[in-house]
């Protein structure tokens, strides 16, 4: 079944979690363990990494990116903390032929998906 | 669309040359004031002595000017796309024309991995104006660490598997309200869970560890 999509329009959050706290990205993500499992503890942690970051990396092994980028490393006790870096938090689309459609798939597949 | 070289004619004061080219996204402020407002600016000679509309004119002008100029905004991008203005796009080296470099990223990206290593949008875009932003917050007197040569990575003969056993640590969703708002576990949004927590978090506390945490009554 072909589907049809509008293109993205309106304002979209590359990193949600640096546009909200842009001091602490990785602060949900404590604040969920600690309300989820709060017994857990990074001394056996090695690297905490985002997916965007991690695959930045692997595109950069490849050759596949061109581009440069930025990642924060902070090194905690024996845990390194991969903290991904945008030059910008919100991207604003307009709906045009050249925006993006990656947002309207998502939520239009995930729908569909978990509700058949 | 928009001719931008024009001149007004002010009598008893200067000419005042337009700026002539392409409109760039920082010179929207040339865009707010179309043919009509520029003949209205040089119809309404103000008489002698009084001269207050035209420099309530010329500071709008400027106001609108240096505002574009500096701020270099997605709220430009919209003025241009409402107006049907031409934006200040980035181009690639295959030729395609993108609005933001995000765009431009992607379409290489995808480029690079369909037709993998003979691909011809690479992405030259480099130097210090694309990455300055790269650099904010550095010390000014950067030093490389280590220097990583890509021709040097030999892959693993060992491939990536996730056979081992995962462990679910934590999951969260942000909510669509102004405040930092996490809702523990996350899920999508229109899925019900009768056991969610909601956590409020402040977004401009100088600690986390110290920072309130607020939770609100948990659904169900």
């Amino acid at each position: 079944m072909p589907l049809t999509l509008p293109k993205d329009k309106g304002t979209y959050f590359t990193d949600q979690n640096a546009a909200r706290i842009p001091k602490y990205p990785f602060g949900p993500l404590f604040r969920a363990i600690a309300s989820t499992n709060p017994k857990f503890c990074f001394d056996d942690v090695d690297v905490v990494v985002n997916r965007n970051s991690l695959r930045k990396l692997l595109s950069f092994s490849t050759g596949r990116r061109q581009r440069s980028f930025r990642i924060n490393l902070l090194l905690v006790h024996n845990s390194l903390f991969i903290e991904r870096c945008e030059k910008k938090t919100l991207v604003s689309l307009f709906g045009d032929q050249k925006a993006r459609d990656g947002a309207g798939i998502s939520s239009e597949l995930l729908q569909n998906t978990l509700l058949e | 669309m928009y001719a931008l070289h024009r001149s007004v004619q002010v009598p008893g004061m200067a000419v005042l040359p337009v700026r002539e080219g392409r409109l760039h996204r920082k010179f929207c402020g040339c865009a707010l004031m179309p043919h009509s407002s520029f003949d209205s600016l040089g119809s309404v000679v103000p008489p002698p002595g009084d001269t207050s509309t035209f420099w309530i004119y010329l500071l709008f002008y400027f106001i609108f000017y240096f505002y574009f100029f500096l701020s270099n905004s997605c709220f430009a991008q919209k003025i241009c796309f409402k107006f049907h203005l031409p934006m200040n796009m980035v181009s690639c080296s295959c030729g395609r024309k993108f609005n933001s470099e995000e765009a431009l990223d992607q379409h290489q990206v995808t480029k690079g991995r369909v037709n993998g290593a003979a691909f011809t949008c690479k992405g030259p875009r480099t130097g210090r104006r694309f990455e300055a932003w790269l650099w904010k917050g550095v010390r000014k007197d950067p030093k490389p660490i280590q220097t990583i040569d890509l021709t040097n990575f030999k892959p693993l003969a060992t491939a990536v598997s996730s056979a081992s056993a995962c462990e679910l640590l934590c999951s969260y969703n942000w909510q669509n309200s102004k405040d930092a708002r996490i809702q523990i576990p996350g899920k999508a949004s229109w899925l019900s869970l009768s056991y969610l927590t909601f956590l409020t978090l402040k977004r401009d506390c100088t600690n986390m560890a110290g920072c309130p945490l607020a939770i609100d009554s948990p659904e169900g």
